[in-house]
């Protein structure tokens, strides 16, 4: 059986390789740049865990490998180490506790929201498509599943997203924003964010909805400022 | 008098021991917790095979954009039940199968305290499993709404159909067998230990089920009282759960049961691995106490953290639940130190409970790190309900339980049969499960954090997940190959696997005690029991050449060619 | 005291505080309820607990076994295990002590899914159901009295 040991030996590093791929995409968003650098913090701290721990188990069973018949003394029975043990339990703990003290504050920056957002979304997830409302506008934006709606937004503005349900859970999700939140029927939630790169944004429905969930999408085109308002008020004169 | 009760000892014909039927009818009334044990394990190991089925069909469905082989609506059914399945007909009982097979043997006890109870348990929880699968066989179809069954989506409005009935009725039922089985278990750690085994020697295994049990009697009714209030609305008009009521209380109580859920079907798994380690490196295990405070600890601290499945509601105290959650960290890292620790310095002895137990401790690894970044409320947002979600789980449930139920399956396969499993065959499966098994999930680290949703049918090509789903579904046709060569193994050597002897691994604890299988009543004698090692000590005390090694070696196939060769 | 009752103690040192401060931060109804529930439900296994095993120092006197004992007695008969909870195991009795194979646990499950699915189909299967159950118990009760 030596091919075993071999792969295990390799393992570490081959697992270490294919997981730095594993990094976030750009954030697009104030609060993506946030989540995104969290991330990578955990990501390093994961890594350096998972090499600490693969090694010391690919190194026991490397190290200490034996068979039953070629050797008969027992190895000495050692049921603990006080010190050791103490090392272990506050290994973790340290680093847990600075795990949430990172995460404390970015939560804090993540959820924050504007008093006075330039703009406000009402979102209304229904099986199955989006019903976007322009609240200080009164612009309406909708479409289904047949006919995926496309939300224009501005960058470099505070928006607040007005999340709710006219049926079942379906959650407000755009990858590229690294944050998504549920649409509720009993409830609206809120998240704000100012998107900080022009661009088109694929967004899908994140909680599973029914039949059709897996085609519930829409689209986020942000486009500067002065674009927008110019597509704003076009938009309000061909409303009825 | 039959033959097993032929060679009992002692008073056997006292006239009120009824005869034992034999065939078919003796597995129907039984009552022995041996017999109901395999019942359990080998109804939850077809239900294994079946929902494993079903993700083939989901993979194959993913392998391409666009819909090839099903509607959307078939898709859905497919996952709703896949994930049902698992966790309740697969997972659940094949805990509840082990526990009964091995409780009882670790605690040098006769059977469990409520033997007629248990096998009550074991039909109501067979009877349900065929009630829910059964929506596939009524018009509209099975539940599709996802294992958690979130209403308003799953009440008569939105899933007006009968599967939707039969799978709320099948899992509250289920539950209730779940409830009486813990009942039984704990009964039966608390009252039926054998002279001088105290809490404190009680085997690892032993005391993972003990916490399990705990949080089974206290979690399950309360997704028992979830599924009521769902039956209600949608048979008899209640409006708990709809847009009148709260649906969001649903969330709360599914997950204060689904938490816990995730350990109750964890702890036993670790509790294996536990046992395996330290045999198989020749030691004790490192730090017993350590282990047991962990164990409680992470039983605990799992009634706490219920919402952080419900990050995204934006409607809990994301704070709180990030804390506690981080919590579970630092127990589990200590579990992790202990069984390196065990094997430091030991002399492994690499036979297939022990690689399935390497392999487990690699995925576990894994899937405990990922579960720390989603336990962070910021990085939830960002990553909940997409294919990372998916990864992570599939590497807790799969990676570490059902790679470390076949470090159980071969670790005890030869106490319930008195033979052994080909060890070359176990070594091929592994290798192929775990490549299998890593090129299936690990991709989807990388699908989530592009955004893919999870429960999704199809998607479109524009996204370029076509290449990382291609990979993953090529994967499960690994793991499927893996999973042929155990049924191949384990048919096989039922009827003609080498004979094991008693102790054909130089067990540590009771149930090595006895013989291969055991008998009716369990154990003509006990050893004495000083320590939460009986059965080394024993064997220790009979001189320095037995060592700590089997008195019998076992004479798989593989091993003969070794000694053959050498 | 009992390394049984200080297991829940354990897990009371976590969960009595981790619910006050979860009122606390949240002021969450649904929740707190539930982990007042199994605080509630960890003290009611300690009790019981305790009372079992007053009541089994109280079975081994002979005559003396007070009115939970004689309850708890009662219930391990009706469930099927004919022995004293804290015997020894029958290392020499062999199978007399183990209770023999039972029909009636598969009948009684079947009859509580045929009921449970009468809850469904409507009252045309829940009755028949509720008098298959009824049949079930009762053989499972009286095949205790001939074993």
């Amino acid at each position: 059986m030596t091919k075993p040991r071999r792969a295990w030996r390799r393992l570490p590093e081959a697992a270490l390789l294919v997981a730095l791929t594993g990094c976030l995409p750009a954030a697009v968003t104030d609060r993506g740049r946030e989540v995104a650098w969290l991330y990578d913090l955990f990501f390093v701290a994961a890594a350096i865990v998972f090499v600490f721990v693969a090694a010391l188990i690919g190194w026991s069973v490397v190290r200490y490998r034996g068979a039953p018949g070629r050797d008969v003394a027992l190895p000495e029975p050692v049921h603990g180490n006080l010190r050791l043990e103490i090392m272990w339990w506050a290994l973790p703990t340290a680093l847990v506790v600075l795990l949430i003290g990172f995460t404390w504050v970015v939560l804090a920056q993540v959820d924050a929201r504007e008093e006075e957002p330039s703009l406000t979304i009402e979102v209304e997830g229904f099986q199955w498509g989006w019903r976007f409302t322009y609240e200080e506008a009164d612009v309406v934006v909708s479409g289904t599943a047949a006919d995926p709606p496309t939300l224009t937004l501005p960058t470099e503005r505070t928006i607040a997203f007005v999340i709710t349900s006219t049926d079942v859970v379906h959650s407000f999700s755009i990858p590229a924003f690294l944050i998504k939140r549920d649409a509720l029927p009993t409830r609206k939630n809120r998240f704000d964010v100012v998107i900080e790169l022009a661009g088109t944004y694929g967004g899908q429905c994140g909680e599973f909805c029914g039949l059709l969930h897996a085609r519930q999408l829409f689209e986020i085109k942000a486009v500067p400022g002065d674009e927008f308002d110019t597509w704003l008020a076009s938009q309000a004169r061909t409303e009825p | 008098m039959t033959a097993a009760q032929g060679d009992v000892r002692g008073r056997g014909g006292a006239g009120h021991v009824a005869r034992e039927p034999e065939g078919v009818v003796s597995w129907l009334t039984t009552t022995d917790h041996k017999k109901v044990g395999v019942l359990y394990m080998v109804t939850a190991f077809l239900f294994f095979l079946v929902a494993g089925a079903f993700s083939i069909l989901m993979r194959a469905e993913l392998a391409a954009p666009g819909l090839q082989l099903m509607d959307l609506g078939t898709y859905n059914e497919l996952f709703t039940m896949h994930g049902t399945a698992m966790i309740f007909f697969f997972a659940t009982p094949m805990v509840v199968g082990l526990a009964n097979y091995f409780v009882p043997l670790q605690l040098g006890a006769a059977d469990v305290a409520f033997p007629r109870l248990n096998a009550f348990t074991y039909w109501l929880f067979l009877f349900s499993a065929l009630i829910v699968f059964g929506g596939f066989f009524v018009a509209a179809g099975a539940a599709a709404f996802g294992w958690y069954g979130y209403p308003p989506l799953s009440t008569a409005t939105y899933s007006p159909g009968l599967g939707a009935d039969l799978w709320v009725m099948g899992l509250l039922l289920s539950g209730v067998a779940s409830i009486l089985g813990a009942v039984n278990l704990l009964a039966t750690i608390f009252a039926m230990r054998a002279p001088g085994l105290t809490m404190f020697r009680l085997p690892l295994f032993t005391w993972n089920i003990l916490v399990t049990s705990v949080l089974m009697l206290f979690t399950f009714p309360v997704i028992g009282a979830a599924l009521a209030m769902l039956f209600i609305d949608r048979n008899l008009g209640g409006s708990f759960f709809t847009a009148e009521g709260d649906p969001l209380v649903y969330q709360h109580l599914f997950w204060f049961f689904g938490h816990p859920e995730v350990y109750i079907i964890a702890l036993p798994f670790f509790g294996i691995v536990s046992e395996i380690v330290p045999v198989f490196s020749r030691k004790p295990l490192f730090g017993y106490k350590a282990f047991v405070f962990a164990t409680v600890l992470i039983g605990a601290y799992s009634f706490s953290v219920w919402a952080h499945h419900m990050f995204t509601t934006g409607a809990i105290a994301a704070l709180f639940f990030t804390i506690t959650s981080f919590l579970i960290a630092i127990p589990t890292g200590v579990k992790f130190f202990g069984w390196i620790a065990t094997m430091w310095r030991g002399r492994i002895w690499l036979a297939t409970p022990m690689l399935h137990c390497l392999g487990m401790m690699g995925m576990f690894l894994i899937g405990g790190i990922t579960g720390v970044f989603l336990a962070s409320a910021p990085i939830d947002y960002a990553l909940h309900d997409t294919y990372y979600v998916v990864a992570h789980m599939h590497y807790v449930l799969f990676g570490t339980g059902v790679f470390a139920m076949f470090a159980g399956v071969f670790y005890w396969f030869p106490k319930m049969t008195g033979r052994m499993l080909d060890e070359r065959l176990g070594a091929i499966q592994f290798w192929l499960v775990f490549i299998g098994f890593n090129l299936t999930f690990f991709p989807m680290h990388q699908l989530g954090i592009d955004g893919m949703p999870r429960r999704v049918g199809d998607y479109l090509a524009a996204t370029g997940w076509t290449d990382l789903n291609f990979v993953s579904t090529a994967g499960t046709a690994v793991i499927a190959l893996g999973v042929v060569i155990f049924l191949y193994n384990f048919v096989t050597s039922l009827s003609h696997g080498p004979l094991a002897g008693d102790d054909p691994w130089g067990g540590h604890t009771l149930e090595w005690a006895t013989s291969s299988p055991p008998p009716h009543h369990n154990f003509a004698r006990l050893p004495p029991i000083t320590s939460d090692r009986p059965v080394l000590d024993e064997r220790l005390a009979l001189g320095p050449r037995q060592g700590g090694e089997p008195i019998q070696p076992p004479a798989s196939r593989s091993q003969e060619g070794r000694r053959r060769r050498g | 005291m009992a390394e049984e009752v200080r297991f829940f103690l354990r897990g009371l040192v976590y969960l009595v505080p981790i619910t006050v401060v979860y009122w606390l931060v949240s002021k969450e109804p649904a929740g707190t309820a539930l982990l007042v529930a199994l605080v509630v439900g960890f003290v009611a296994v300690i009790g019981l607990v305790l009372l079992h095993a007053s009541s089994a120092a109280a079975e081994l006197r002979p005559r003396s076994g007070g009115i939970a004992g004689r309850l708890l007695g009662a219930v391990n008969r009706a469930i099927g295990f004919h022995e004293r909870v804290d015997a020894p195991p029958p290392l020499e009795g062999g199978p007399d002590l183990i209770p023999t194979g039972s029909p009636w646990p598969l009948i009684t499950a079947a009859s509580i899914v045929v009921a449970g699915l009468g809850l469904i189909f409507g009252t045309w299967l829940l009755l028949p159901g509720l008098a298959l159950l009824a049949w079930a118990l009762l053989g499972w009760l009286t095949q205790l009295d001939r074993a």
